[in-house]
């Protein structure tokens, strides 16, 4: 604990400030609305879980978009990993080339990606009326979309799970078997735990995104959430309107 | 578009050659070689997807070129709204998480983690509903003084402008900016401290004379990241801008859904730009610091 009373003050004093402002808003806003559903109407506790039509649909869209933008990003971040886990003359190129995909937002990617192909973006197709269900073509759209901008993530944290392997493990097993087996059979155990990790960052990244799959027409939940709040910007308008 | 074509290229030409190099060799040592080049060949193949074949669309777009000039003078306002909202968040961010790693340097390791936990839980909340909760929480009467332009402090043009939209950033990228900030703080040596302090040296000066330099890639890095992170972030921007105060990614995102597509192109080439700038220049100061501190 610190040593003395004031620095025992500030930190108390800090870290309750932090985590106020971060959980004060969310507290509200769920307490609120739980306490609004329960003393008004029960019943639509119900349309959280996937049991009607348009929860259940939003509900796989979401969860096979996370899965697959993972899996995709997996793949691509292993094999960047791969060449940032060596100290080569390409290392440093890797590291740069791996850290600009953060400059391009998935909305920016998925906007190339109807540039390039010259589809109509969602809404212009008038795709989000309540009762269209989506076809499962556009989440195999946005998954890739979603992987090419999330994988660095997964390359950054495989490749410094790759260097923190020792050496020597890798030698001794390559005693006794070939390069393809010490890989699936003493690396890539090792490699798990980040590797997982690192995809059920992507896998959430993805849930959340919200600008690419209602640009490229995959209704998640943040589409629908965006859909029902902001289309006339009502929440900005109003805030607005009382502050000015 | 041949200066990107020979960025994406010339490293593929030089893992290709580095493949042809060991090509003739038979034994298992060239073989691993081999299968390296192979490896490289395909990163390269990844990145020319991601982030290259976007801005080679982008830029096959812009019909005519010069538009780029005129989307510059028509957005000019929310291009300082995006380089001027992600600084300040970057700024919060970094500063307030360097505090907290700083103020839980002291505590045990239980307390430590449990602390860090508490930071890291509000990261799963998905930023739509982030949005919507800070909006109702700041809209109210008590919070005037802060967001109502005619407050009576000098700084509610700003603030009015802003404020929402950077108390929305940071609430965002605070817990990301915590849990990077305190690993980097445990990784500063105890010894190294402790020498200081044997040398007389109050506690504040060992700090800033000895822990801060170490942390400063650190720093640099989260500030960075930070930076690009609220640049392009779109869902919180969308439900918390004030007018006068969009960012890039707005205009990006309604002018895509009319279909003004050399528009679009040339806005979030602006993006992706001004993202890249600070991440290239940062991470060049980031590799400079830790050679400079590894030199030393």
């Amino acid at each position: 604990m610190p040593r003395s009373r004031f620095d025992f003050l500030y930190s108390a004093c800090f870290t309750t400030g932090g985590l106020c402002f971060l959980y004060a808003p969310l507290i509200q806003l769920l307490g609120a609305a739980l306490w609004e559903i329960s003393t008004t109407n029960p019943a639509r506790f119900l349309e959280a879980f996937p049991i009607a039509p348009l929860p259940r649909v939003l509900f796989w869209n979401t969860f096979w978009l996370s899965i697959l933008s993972a899996f995709l990003a997996l793949i691509f971040g292993g094999i960047v990993a791969s060449v940032l886990a060596r100290r080569s003359r390409f290392q440093i190129s890797a590291i740069v080339l791996c850290v600009l995909p953060l400059a391009i937002s998935p909305t920016l990617a998925a906007t190339a990606f109807l540039a390039w192909t010259r589809l109509p973006p969602a809404r212009a197709a008038a795709s989000l009326a309540a009762t269209d269900t989506i076809s499962i073509n556009s989440i195999f759209i946005a998954a890739p979309v979603l992987a090419l901008c999330f994988y660095p993530l997964v390359a950054f944290a495989l490749a410094a799970a790759r260097r923190a392997i020792p050496m020597e493990i890798e030698d001794a097993a390559r005693l006794f078997s070939n390069p393809l087996q010490v890989n699936l059979r003493v690396i890539w155990p090792l490699l798990l735990p980040a590797a997982l990790a690192s995809a059920g960052i992507v896998a959430t990244l993805s849930m959340w995104e919200m600008g690419a799959p209602d640009l490229l027409d995959a209704r998640t939940y943040s589409v629908q959430i965006i859909a029902i709040s902001a289309p006339s910007k009502i929440f900005s308008k109003r805030l607005w309107m009382r502050f000015r | 578009m041949i200066f990107l074509g020979a960025l994406c290229f010339l490293p593929a030409w030089r893992a290709l050659r580095f493949y042809r190099v060991f090509e003739s060799v038979k034994d298992g040592h060239e073989k691993s070689a081999r299968s390296s080049s192979t490896l490289i060949g395909l990163a390269m193949l990844i990145f020319l997807c991601s982030p290259f074949a976007s801005i080679a669309i982008f830029v096959s777009q812009m019909q005519p070129p010069q538009i780029l000039g005129e989307v510059w003078e028509v957005n000019r306002e929310e291009i300082f709204n995006t380089v001027f909202a992600s600084s300040a968040a970057a700024l919060i961010v970094v500063g307030t998480s360097f505090l907290l790693a700083a103020a839980w340097r002291e505590y045990s390791l239980y307390a430590q983690r449990t602390l860090l936990t508490l930071f890291i839980l509000p990261v799963f909340c998905a930023p739509i509903m982030l949005a919507i909760a800070l909006l109702n929480f700041y809209n109210r009467a008590g919070f005037d003084w802060f967001f109502n332009s005619d407050g009576g402090f000098f700084w509610n043009d700003w603030t009015a402008r802003y404020g929402l939209l950077v108390i929305g950033f940071v609430c965002r990228f605070l817990p990301l900016g915590t849990v990077w900030m305190f690993d980097a703080m445990r990784r500063v040596p105890k010894n190294y401290e402790e020498a200081g302090a044997s040398m007389g040296a109050a506690k504040s000066r060992v700090f800033v004379a000895i822990v801060t330099p170490l942390l400063l890639p650190s720093v640099t890095g989260l500030f960075a990241v930070v930076w690009a992170l609220c640049a392009t972030e779109l869902s919180l921007s969308v439900l918390l801008n004030s007018p006068g105060g969009q960012t890039l990614p707005i205009p990006i995102f309604n002018q895509m859904h009319i279909g003004a597509t050399a528009q679009v192109a040339a806005l979030s080439l602006t993006l992706a730009a001004l993202s890249a700038t600070v991440l290239a220049l940062l991470l060049l100061l980031f590799l400079k610091l830790r050679f400079k501190l590894r030199g030393a």
